[in-house]
């Protein structure tokens, strides 16, 4: 990719029909995108051309998408580690926490965009802000944070008591 | 616009609202009829709202929400707050929902588990207890040993298909007919290693207690010498222990059965070092040579003169060897083959034998009976430092990460950090010379002259407020001559002494205190909680997907629980442990009243108050924790190691 290349902008067609212009360093951070540039060979063209459709992500979670990547467009790439068990969660950025500090319905949707556009770090760092909603909760507390229903029959219920029962012993 | 007219704009915005909502629950209020005009305002309304944009919207919105009333504001936020939540594990496809679970540690595991179905399907599907359970045996040496030893490791790291086919094997499922393909295998496979995972934690738990109280399986392997009788030296691992004795022969011991597999001769005095590695077994003797052994034919490869006295102790690690001797000096080594190792460099600057080396590719550690502890640059191969401290020779040390921790001839251990050369802590306990001593990150483990072994907290150790009797986690009393060498790991001690014999103290198969034993009163209780609920569910339980669920604990809680041996059909290595407590029997017999004493609280106390505590605080020991952010112990080259000699001359 030529230093032009770099320099110029993309354009992304939200699911509701609103245009953006990102620069096609910043979006390389997606995946996706990256991955459709290159192998339509849309780098080598002068011309901006058409829209990319970034169909199933609308212009709020597509605004957001763009600003993350924005900020992080110039972090060092991270070593690929492939056993996402042994990452932390407590590592979060403080500008990432304030990015994230959002409804759970727009988490929800940049969960799913990140994961369509494949852009592995803020995949990674939202589905960790979720994952610390979650720790150190009892069952009834993690029911009360994302409003889910107890559904498990009364018998269900006293067969979880005893075997928590014995888990603990 | 008039007051009643705002008030009606007002109650129809509410009413807007509450139309968005998903809650069912309408009460009272909500089933007041609506009056036409309002119906009318409303649709116009609502129309020119939409016509907005975003942001007009919003602002919009807020204005409403400030004028509402208090009770208003309860009943927005009622339908609100549910509209702003998210079920994600269960809304977010399958391999999202895996990625945010994969972040929580094993407390919130279970509280998942307990959420609702749909939770714990998830969990069943993205199998996170088995890779929960993968990770901790990949990333912790204890797990490791432990899913080998208790055999479950032939459940991990399989694919689905094979996991389901070796649990029903296990339990004598039909796995072809009952399971094969079905939801009921996701499920099965779940609850295995659900249930695995506390089993694995109440074991990891029972073997620390073992550490702690000195609850141990004795066996004993006495080395019938012909004349001078007494093991110098040892290294072990799973299939065989290497000796090295004094009447001048290399023993190798099989650990199925403690038979003696191989003796090597060709020393002509006493073996009082030896290290071993895939290849070779090396050894150093009071006859001056060190000699290289075939560790598989026991062949004799190469005998290296070069000190002019006893070689006291060695270590060889990626083709470097340091050797020391009692003629005070200390030999560095290329290691190219077996057949060709050539000296490297001589360090001279004990003034006295120098009974034990340590190195790794930063610096080689010196200890010597001219009470000194000297550091060189393997680098450079130059005099770097020497801790001063010991009061009289020093007999043994090992070094790891930045961490020396001698023992010595007065009767103490010191902690050192390497860089700085200070001394972090003394341990006082021994009555005897501190003849070996090694450690890990969890314990320090020290032999004596007077044949007692201690085990010492090493955080503990390394915790500036920790009182110097709550270091020493308990003393072992089993040797009858002086202990000369060890080795641990996670499970057990093997040790070697002047009495002939080598012991292996194990602390994973360590005899239950009290009566009745414990597992036994867990399984039947286990099985009485299954039996009720069986009785309770009937069938149609969807998650209950295990039919023979009380045998399936009993003997998953069974096998834990030193308990039916006919339910471990599949360990070799479980039978030969059998026969091997059955001819230990009197020890284990003689342990138990041991155990019955009361313990060592008393003991501790006269200790403290009977020996001034040398070092209560150190500043430096809080700074070395606080440098030490970074794990102090690097794991390197865990299947080592080394050592000692027959210090005639601790004292200059």
């Amino acid at each position: 990719m030529t230093d032009a290349a770099q320099e110029r902008s993309i354009k992304l067609l939200s699911s509701d029909n609103e245009t953006f212009q990102v620069p096609r360093n910043v979006i390389r951070l997606s995946n996706t995108i990256n991955t459709l540039l290159q192998d339509l060979g849309l780098d080598d063209e002068e011309d901006a051309g058409d829209a990319i459709p970034v169909q199933n992500v609308t212009s709020t979670i597509l605004k957001k998408v763009i600003a993350w990547c924005q900020h992080h467009h110039e972090d060092p790439v991270a070593a690929d580690d492939s056993d996402s068990r042994e990452k932390r969660t407590d590592d979060i950025s403080s500008w990432d926490v304030e990015f994230l500090k959002v409804d759970q319905g727009t988490l929800f949707e940049l969960i799913l965009a990140a994961n369509y556009l494949d852009i592995k770090g803020l995949l990674d760092v939202s589905c960790k802000t979720v994952a610390n909603m979650i720790k150190g909760k009892s069952p009834e507390e993690i029911r009360r944070t994302f409003n889910i229903k107890n559904d498990f029959t009364p018998e269900e219920e006293e067969q979880i008591r005893k075997e928590n029962a014995w888990c603990e012993d | 616009m008039s007051s009643s007219s705002s008030s009606t704009n007002r109650a129809a915005t509410t009413q807007l609202l509450a139309g968005l909502s998903l809650t069912e629950d309408e009460h009272d209020d909500a089933n007041k009829p609506l009056s036409e005009e309002y119906i009318e305002a409303y649709e116009k309304v609502m129309k020119e709202v939409l016509g907005w944009d975003e942001h007009e919207q919003l602002d919009f919105m807020e204005k409403v929400v400030q004028r509402l009333t208090h009770y208003q504001l309860g009943r927005v936020d009622n339908f609100l707050r549910p509209m702003l939540q998210r079920d994600f594990i269960a809304n977010l496809p399958d391999h999202l929902a895996e990625m945010i679970l994969f972040n929580v540690n094993a407390e919130t595991l279970k509280s998942c588990e307990n959420v609702s179905v749909n939770w714990r399907c998830a969990l069943a599907r993205g199998q996170h207890w088995k890779k929960l359970i993968e990770k901790n045996v990949r990333t912790d040496s204890l797990w490791r040993g432990l899913s080998e030893k208790r055999h479950w490791d032939r459940f991990l790291n399989i694919s689905r298909e094979l996991a389901g086919q070796r649990i029903c094997e296990k339990f004598a499922y039909d796995f072809e007919g009952s399971f094969k393909g079905k939801f009921d295998m996701m499920m099965l496979l779940h609850v295995f290693y659900r249930k695995l995972y506390p089993k694995v934690i109440a074991d990891i738990s029972t073997i620390d207690i073992n550490w702690r109280r000195g609850n141990y399986k004795l066996t004993r392997v006495n080395c019938h010498s012909e004349n001078s009788k007494g093991v110098y030296c040892l290294q072990y691992d799973d299939e065989k222990i290497v000796s090295g004795l004094r009447d001048n022969t290399i023993k190798i011991w099989d650990r199925k059965d403690y038979s003696c597999r191989m003796t090597l001769t060709g020393h002509t005095g006493s073996v009082l070092c030896l290290q071993y590695d895939n290849r070779v077994i090396i050894s150093g003797s009071s006859d001056a040579t060190v000699r290289v052994w075939d560790v598989e034919t026991g062949e004799c490869l190469k005998t290296l003169i070069h000190h002019c006295e006893a070689v006291l102790h060695l270590r060889f690690s990626n083709g470097t060897m340091v050797t020391c001797s009692k003629d005070r000096s200390i030999a560095v080594w290329d290691m190219v083959s077996p057949r060709e190792i050539n000296i490297r460099r001589v360090l001279a600057g004990h003034r006295a034998a120098v009974n034990v080396v340590d190195f790794d590719d930063r610096y080689i550690v010196s200890a010597s009976g001219d009470r000194t502890i000297k550091v060189w640059s393997m680098d450079t191969l130059e005099f770097l430092r020497t801790l001063s401290g010991h009061r009289r020779g020093i007999a043994c040390l090992q070094y790891r990460g930045r961490l020396v921790v001698s023992g010595s001839s007065d009767n103490t251990i010191r902690l050192w950090d390497i860089h700085s050369g200070v001394c972090l802590r003394v341990l006082e306990g021994h009555e005897e010379l501190v003849r070996c001593i090694r450690f890990d990150d969890k314990r320090i483990v020290s032999g004596a002259y007077d044949g007692k072994i201690k085990v010492w907290d090493l955080k503990a150790a390394l915790d500036p407020r920790s009182m110097p009797g709550d270091i020493c986690l308990s003393s072992l009393m089993q040797h009858t001559g002086r202990v000369f060498r060890l080795q641990f790991d996670d499970f057990q001690i093997v040790s070697s002494s002047h009495d002939d014999t080598i012991l292996i103290w194990d602390f994973l198969d360590a005899p239950i205190e009290g009566t009745p034993p414990a597992g036994n009163a867990r399984i039947n209780q286990v099985a009485r909680h299954l039996q009720q609920q069986q009785q309770q569910n009937g069938g149609g339980d969807a998650d209950n997907v295990n039919p023979a669920d009380i045998r399936f604990l009993q003997e998953m809680l069974g096998e834990a629980a030193a308990a039916p041996q006919a339910a471990a059909p599949q360990g070799a290595g479980a039978d030969n442990d059998e026969e091997s407590s059955s001819n230990e029997e009197d020890e284990v017999g003689r342990f138990r009243v041991a155990a019955a004493r009361p313990r060592r609280r008393p003991q501790a106390a006269a200790r403290q108050a009977a020996n001034n505590p040398p070092v209560v605080r150190n500043p430096y020991l809080l700074q070395f924790q606080q440098m030490n952010g970074l794990p102090i112990f690097q794991p390197q080259n865990q299947d080592f190691l080394d050592q000692i000699e027959e210090l005639q001359d601790h004292d200059d």
